[in-house]
């Protein structure tokens, strides 16, 4: 139960403390006419968020853009979110956050269907026929090249009660985060639960958390800047 | 807000339709609350705004019975209902 959180984010919306997003998953090349429809639409009438520009809300600044601020997330690391979904993010203006379980990256090809269908992680047909699934390092450094926001989403994409030992909380919080800046040559301060679990839900990951460095926790229904270790 | 913000009139359907999504290939749209743990993220009233947490409010204690005993699930499911009816319908249901 989280009577006190429900309360808490029902005055969040009232007070104007709130962003849109658009969570995704796989973008399989046969949906792309209509995800190029819906994002164009969305670009229309949406501005990009990025993380400066959450930071910025975040300390009560004024929206400074003439359009409300949309995040497309894009879950999981998919190689459709980089072939299919990121040219027209890109048409569009928007700005994606692709919020990535650095193992299945990692996975050699041949075992990534196993490894998702292990871990959780959906899957679509194999649309070129080579048994890869997961985008690549080379793929996912282009994105944040290109100024999209990639963040974690644990190791192995886990949720909090996968978390048992320090062993667990080092290797899914802390080497994934490690794992993604020494690849992607930059800062990576933002985490994401399996099942999008808020900080707040369990002092003992949440202490992991922030002993890992992370800042910005996305959740299922909210964004959280978490105080620092 | 992009469409009219009128209360939806059935809302068992709306949460049917939310929850049967096919959230492997279907983009989900919702609003996320922003919240600072260190200070406190200063409100910006606006009509949107409040009419948005009048809303969440009535559909969570329809959803829940009462907003104080409603779950994270309860939460998150009013938060895509509000998203797929006052923000994005998804290009099959405009």
């Amino acid at each position: 139960m989280i009577a006190a959180s429900a309360r808490a984010e029902l005055d969040a919306l009232a007070g104007g403390r709130y962003v849109r997003a658009i969570n995704y998953h796989n973008t399989p090349r046969r949906r792309e006419a209509e995800l190029e429809r819906r994002l164009r639409d969305a670009g229309e009438r949406f501005d990009a968020v990025g993380e400066a520009e959450l930071e910025a809300l975040l300390s009560g600044e004024p929206w400074a853009h003439p359009k409300p601020g949309l995040i497309p997330a894009f879950f999981e690391g998919y190689r459709n979110n980089y072939d299919v979904a990121l040219p027209l993010l890109e048409r569009a203006g928007l700005r994606g956050w692709f919020i990535v379980p650095t193992a299945f990256i990692d996975t050699p090809v041949e075992r990534q269907r196993e490894m998702a269908v292990r871990h959780r992680i959906g899957v679509t047909e194999d649309e070129h026929g080579d048994g890869r699934y997961a985008m690549t390092w080379d793929e996912l450094r282009e994105i944040a090249d290109r100024g999209h926001v990639v963040t974690s989403h644990t190791a192995s994409h886990c949720g909090v009660a996968d978390i048992a030992t320090e062993a667990d909380a080092r290797r899914e919080l802390v080497d994934s985060r490690r794992r993604l800046e020494s690849e992607l040559g930059r800062q990576v301060r933002c985490f994401t639960w399996l099942w999008g679990t808020p900080y707040g839900h369990d002092e003992r990951t949440d202490a992991a958390l922030r002993a890992a460095g992370y800042r910005l926790v996305l959740s299922a229904t909210k964004l959280q800047r978490i105080p620092s270790a | 807000m992009a469409d009219e913000p009128r209360p939806i009139a059935d809302l068992d359907a709306a949460v049917r339709d939310c929850r049967t999504r096919d959230r492997n290939e279907e983009g989900i749209p919702t609003f996320l609350v922003l919240e600072d743990l260190d200070d406190a993220v200063p409100e910006r009233p606006s009509v949107e705004g409040e009419t948005l947490g009048r809303l969440a409010d009535e559909y969570l204690g329809r959803l829940a019975g009462d907003p104080e005993r409603a779950t994270l699930a309860d939460v998150a499911t009013v938060l895509e209902v509000l998203g797929m009816h006052h923000f994005d319908p998804g290009p099959q249901r405009r």
